[in-house]
C-alpha cells in the first residue's frame, strides 16, 4: 500500500484541469470549450491548432455520424428490411434493414473514440494551463519544434506506446467491449433475434443461474468438470514432466542429450496432428480396438469405449493431454533445474541429507518458486484448452440429451457450440465473461499468495 | 427515423436512375450495363477435373446475355454450409449460391434469401414438380431454383441380394451384411417415420412440434437395440460402409448420389441400387422413409443486380445446365422434361433416387425449430451403439429424447 502511494505522488503535477479552471486565465478557461486557444494565447501555436483541429475533426464526426451512433445504441435499431414487388422487371427488390449488431459495433466505437476525445480535451486544458503557468512565471515555454524533440527524449515512452495502444484499443479492448455488451441482450436464433436484438438488462445471468433451467445445469457440470481438468491437465503434466527432468538430470544418467531428444520428439508433431491421429485410433473401430480385437485381449465384437463412455473419454482426453503436454514441461523444468546452485546440494550432503529430504527441501521449493507463474499461466491455458478437448473428443460423449453440451466439454468448447453451432450468441458472451471472472479471480488470488510475489526478488 | 427513410428513398430514386439510364445506353450501343457476380459453388462444381460446371455455365449465360458486361468472382461454398455464411453477413456474401433446402430458414430468419416471384415463378412451377418446389417453399414464396433432389437410399451387391430381398431390411439381414449410418440424424429417423412419428405435423406445422414419443417412438427404439446388435448390422460411420464394400466385408449401404462412382467403381456391374427397405417390427412390415430435400440455387437479398442475379440463377438451374451438370459431376437432374429423357431416365441412380423421392420420403422439414431436432437423434443412435439406451430404459430415454427435440437447450 506504502509503495502504491508513493508511485502515485511521483506522478502528481500541480497542472491539473481543476486548478486551470480555477486559477487559470480567461484564455485558458476557454481551451475548456475551444480547445488550443491558451496554447496559442501563450505562444504555442502549432501546439494549439493541433488541439483545435482535433476538436473540430470530434465535432464533424459527432455530427456526421457519432450522435446517430449512439441513439442507435440506445434502441439497436427497429427498421426492418422492406421487400417491394417490382412489377416491370418481375423480381423482389429488398431495401436496406436495422442491423443490431453493426449499430452494436458503431455505438461501442463511438463511446470510445468519446473518451479518448475526454482525454485529449483534459490534455488540452493541461498543456494550456502549463504554459500559462511556465510563461508567467518567465520560464522557457516549449517551442513546437522542441515539443517535437522531446518525443525521442523524455517523452519518448509516448511515441513508442502509440502505435500500440491503438492497435489495441481497435482490436482488443473494442471487440472485448462490443461482445460483453452482446450477454446483455437477447441477439439469438431462439425468437428470431439475429437482425434485429434488444436490451434485456440480466435476464441471460439469470437463466444461467437457475439451476433448475436445461441451460443452468448444463452450466454447473461443464464448470466442475472444466475445473477437474485443468486441475488435472495442468499438475499431471507437470509432475510427470518433473519426474522425467529429474530422472535425466541425475549425474548418473548417461546419454541426457539423447533422452532429451526422445521425449521432445513427440512435439515435434503440430499438436493437431497428434490429437486427430489420436482421435482416429480411438474409435469403436479405429486401430487401437481393431488391435486389441486381433491379439484376443477384447472380445471380437467389443471395443473399449475411449470415447463413448463419459468417464473412459474424461480420462483418456487426461492422459493423451500428458503425452502431448510433458515435452514443453520437461523443457521448462530442465531450465530450471540446472539453475539451482551447486553449493546448495553439496552443503545438504556435508549436512547428511538424504535424496529425499534434498528433494522436499532444496530441489521442491525452487521449482515451484520460479515456475507458480508458470502454473497458473498453463491452468489458465488448461480452463481454456480448446484444441486438446475439440480436436480429440468434440465434447462427446452426450449423456443429457437435451443439454447443449457433452460430458468432456469445456467451458470453452461448450461456448464454441452455443455460438457457431447453435447462434446463441448472447449465452455463449454470458459464459465467455464468466470465464474470464473465474480465471482471473482464481489466477490473481494464487498469484498474490504465491512466494514469487510476495518476495520478488527473493531466493 | 425520418432521416433513414429518406436516405433510402434517395438511394431507391439514385438505383432506378442508373437502371433506367444504363439500360437506355445499352439499347444505343454504347456499351453493356456493367455488372459484378459473385457466384458460390462446391470447389467440386469448379475444378479442372471434374469439367468446371460453374464457369462453363457462367460464360455461356454472359454470352446469352450481352446487354450486360458481367464480371463474375468464383468463390467456394458447399451446398451445406453456405447458409451460415450468408446468413452471417449477407453483404459480404455472394449474389447467387448453392444451398441445400434445410437451410433455408437459416437465411430467411436472417433476411437473406430473395423471393422468386411473377414470371420466373411460372417458369419454375412450369419446369419442376409440385414435391419439389415444396421444398423450397415458405409462406406460398418460393425460395430457389431446385436443381437437384436431395436423399438417400440404399446400394447393395448384386450377388448378395435378390431384387426380392432389397424390399425388406430383415431378409437382407439374415443373407448378408448392412451398413447403416446409424449416428447420423439425417439417416436413422427413417426408422421412426416407419413407425407413424411425424416431424411438425406435415413438415410445414411448426406449433404441432416433434413427435418422436410415445408408445410408437418406443418401439422403434426397442427395435433399434436389437438392431444394433444384430452381428450383421455394422454402423456407417467415417466412411467405414463404403472401405467395407470394398473389402467384401458389407454388401450393403445407405447413401446418396454422391457416393454412386465409388460404389460402381467397386462392384462395377453388380451394383444395384434400390429405394429404401421395409422392416418388420413386432410381426408387422414398416416402411423406412428418408429426408428428402432438394438442393437450389438462391439469390442474396443485398446484390446490387437483382435482375442479373435471378437470371443467372434460372439458368444454372435450367435444363440445359442440369443436363451439364449431370454429364460432369452426376448430379442427379429435377427437371420434369429432362428426366423424361430415355437416356437419364434409365440410369439405375436416377431411377432410385427418383423412386425414393416419390414413394419412400419425407419432405425434411426446415422450419426453425427443425435446429433442434438433429443433436438428440444423433445422440440417440450414438447411446443406443454405446449401450447406454437399452430395453429397460428405453421408454424414458425415448421421452428424453423427444423433450429435447422440442426444446431450445435454454
Amino acid at each position: 500500500m506504502k509503495r502504491f502511494n508513493a508511485k502515485r505522488a511521483e506522478g502528481l503535477s500541480p497542472y491539473t484541469c481543476m486548478n486551470a479552471l480555477r486559477q487559470g486565465s480567461a484564455a485558458t478557461r476557454l481551451s475548456a470549450v475551444v480547445m488550443g486557444l491558451g496554447n496559442m494565447a501563450n505562444g504555442q501555436i502549432a501546439k494549439g491548432l493541433l488541439f483545435l483541429a482535433g476538436e473540430l475533426a470530434y465535432l464533424w464526426f459527432m455530427l456526421r455520424y457519432g450522435l446517430h451512433n449512439l441513439v442507435m445504441l440506445v434502441t439497436l435499431g427497429s427498421v426492418e428490411q422492406q421487400e417491394i414487388w417490382d412489377e416491370a422487371q418481375q423480381v423482389f427488390l429488398y431495401t436496406k434493414g436495422d442491423q443490431s449488431v453493426l449499430l452494436l459495433l458503431y455505438g461501442v466505437a463511438t463511446v470510445l473514440l468519446s473518451a479518448v476525445m475526454i482525454w485529449g480535451w483534459r490534455g488540452a486544458l493541461r498543456s494550456a494551463y502549463k504554459a500559462e503557468c511556465l510563461r508567467r512565471n518567465g520560464s522557457h515555454v516549449n517551442s513546437f519544434r522542441e515539443d517535437l524533440a522531446s518525443l525521442l527524449d523524455e517523452n519518448l515512452y509516448r511515441l513508442l506506446m502509440t502505435p500500440p495502444m491503438f492497435f489495441i484499443g481497435a482490436l482488443t479492448i473494442l471487440p472485448l467491449i462490443f461482445m460483453i455488451c452482446m450477454a446483455f441482450t437477447n441477439y439469438s436464433r431462439i425468437g428470431n433475434h439475429l437482425v434485429l436484438f434488444d436490451w434485456v438488462g440480466l435476464e441471460n445471468f439469470a437463466a444461467l443461474f437457475d439451476s433448475g433451467s436445461v441451460l443452468g445445469s448444463t452450466f454447473w457440470s461443464v464448470l466442475a468438470w472444466t475445473l477437474v481438468w485443468a486441475v488435472f491437465a495442468t499438475f499431471t503434466n507437470y509432475i510427470f514432466g518433473m519426474i522425467l527432468a529429474l530422472i535425466i538430470n541425475r549425474k548418473d544418467t548417461r546419454a541426457k542429450g539423447f533422452w532429451r531428444f526422445c521425449f521432445i520428439l513427440s512435439s515435434a508433431v503440430p499438436m493437431f496432428v497428434s490429437l486427430l491421429i489420436m482421435r482416429t485410433m480411438l474409435q469403436p473401430n479405429g486401430a487401437v480396438n481393431v488391435l486389441l480385437r486381433n491379439l484376443g485381449l477384447i472380445a471380437p465384437d467389443a471395443s473399449l469405449p475411449f470415447f463413448t463412455d463419459p468417464t473412459w473419454a474424461r480420462v483418456t482426453v487426461i492422459v493423451i493431454n500428458i503425452w502431448v503436454g510433458v515435452p514443453y514441461t520437461l523443457m521448462q523444468l530442465t531450465g530450471i533445474l540446472q539453475n539451482i546452485p551447486g553449493d546448495l546440494y553439496e552443503a545438504a550432503k556435508v549436512d547428511g541429507a538424504g535424496p529425499v529430504r534434498t528433494f522436499f527441501s532444496i530441489t521442491l521449493p525452487y521449482m515451484l518458486y520460479v515456475t507458480t507463474p508458470y502454473l497458473i499461466a498453463t491452468f489458465t491455458g488448461n480452463v481454456n484448452n480448446f484444441n486438446v478437448i475439440y480436436l480429440l473428443s468434440g465434447g462427446d460423449p452426450i449423456t443429457d440429451l437435451s443439454s447443449t453440451a457433452g460430458s468432456t466439454d469445456l467451458l470453452v468448447t461448450w461456448l464454441y457450440k452455443l455460438t457457431i453451432d447453435k447462434q446463441y450468441y448472447n449465452v455463449g458472451a454470458v459464459v465467455g465473461i464468466l470465464t474470464f471472472i473465474i480465471l482471473s479471480v482464481g489466477a490473481l488470488f494464487t498469484y498474490r499468495r504465491s512466494k514469487s510475489y510476495k518476495e520478488e526478488g527473493g531466493f | 427515423m425520418q432521416g433513414k427513410m429518406m436516405r433510402a428513398a434517395a438511394a431507391l430514386c439514385t438505383a432506378a436512375m442508373l437502371l433506367t439510364g444504363c439500360s437506355g445506353a445499352a439499347q444505343n450501343g454504347q456499351g453493356a450495363e456493367k455488372v459484378r457476380l459473385m457466384v458460390w459453388s462446391p470447389s467440386e462444381d469448379q475444378s479442372q477435373d471434374s469439367g468446371r460446371w460453374l464457369q462453363t455455365c457462367c460464360e455461356q449465360f454472359a454470352q446469352q446475355h450481352p446487354e450486360w458486361d458481367i464480371t463474375f468472382v468464383y468463390g467456394v461454398a458447399d451446398e451445406a454450409s453456405a447458409a451460415t455464411a450468408v446468413a452471417q453477413d449477407p453483404e459480404a456474401s455472394a449474389d447467387v449460391f448453392l444451398y441445400a433446402n434445410d437451410t433455408l430458414t437459416t437465411m430467411t430468419d436472417a433476411k437473406a434469401l430473395a423471393k422468386f416471384g411473377g414470371k420466373y415463378a411460372d417458369e419454375l412451377k412450369a419446369t419442376n414438380s409440385e414435391a419439389l418446389l415444396d421444398s423450397l417453399t415458405l409462406d406460398g414464396y418460393i425460395y430457389g431454383v431446385p436443381f437437384t433432389t436431395n436423399t438417400w437410399y440404399m446400394y447393395y451387391d448384386k450377388r448378395a441380394f435378390t431384387e426380392e430381398d432389397v424390399k425388406s431390411l430383415d431378409a437382407m439381414l439374415e443373407k448378408g451384411v448392412v451398413s447403416f449410418p446409424f449416428v447420423n440424424s439425417w439417416y436413422l429417423p427413417a426408422f421412426y417415420f416407419g413407425n407413424g412419428c411425424t416431424l411438425f405435423g406435415d413438415g410445414t406445422q411448426e406449433e404441432l412440434g416433434a413427435d418422436f414419443g410415445g408408445e410408437n417412438a418406443v418401439e422403434v427404439t426397442e427395435y433399434l437395440v436389437d438392431l444394433a446388435a444384430n452381428p450383421n448390422f455394422k454402423i456407417d460411420q467415417d466412411g467405414s460402409g463404403l472401405a467395407g464394400l470394398r473389402d467384401g466385408s458389407i454388401q450393403a449401404i445407405f447413401s446418396g448420389s454422391w457416393d454412386a462412382a465409388a460404389v460402381e467403381e467397386i462392384l462395377g456391374e453388380n451394383m444395384g441400387v434400390a429405394a429404401l427397405p421395409t422392416y418388420l417390427l413386432n410381426g408387422e412390415e414398416k416402411q423406412m422413409y428418408s429426408y428428402a430435400g432438394s438442393k437450389a440455387i438462391g439469390v442474396n437479398t443485398s446484390t446490387d443486380y437483382m435482375v442479373p442475379a435471378v437470371e443467372l440463377a434460372m439458368y444454372l438451374g435450367s435444363a440445359e445446365a442440369q443436363r451439364l451438370h449431370y454429364e460432369l459431376r452426376n448430379v442427379i437432374p429435377c427437371n420434369v422434361e429432362l428426366n423424361a429423357d430415355p437416356v437419364i431416365s434409365a440410369d439405375p441412380v436416377v431411377k432410385a433416387q427418383n423412386d425414393t423421392f416419390d414413394r419412400t420420403s419425407k419432405l425434411q422439414p426446415f422450419v426453425a425449430q427443425m435446429n433442434n431436432c438433429w443433436t438428440p437423434v444423433e445422440n440417440m443412435g450414438k447411446a443406443i451403439r454405446n449401450g447406454t439406451v437399452t430395453k429397460d430404459n428405453a421408454a424414458e430415454q425415448t421421452k428424453a429424447m423427444n423433450d429435447a427435440m422440442n426444446s431450445d437447450g435454454i
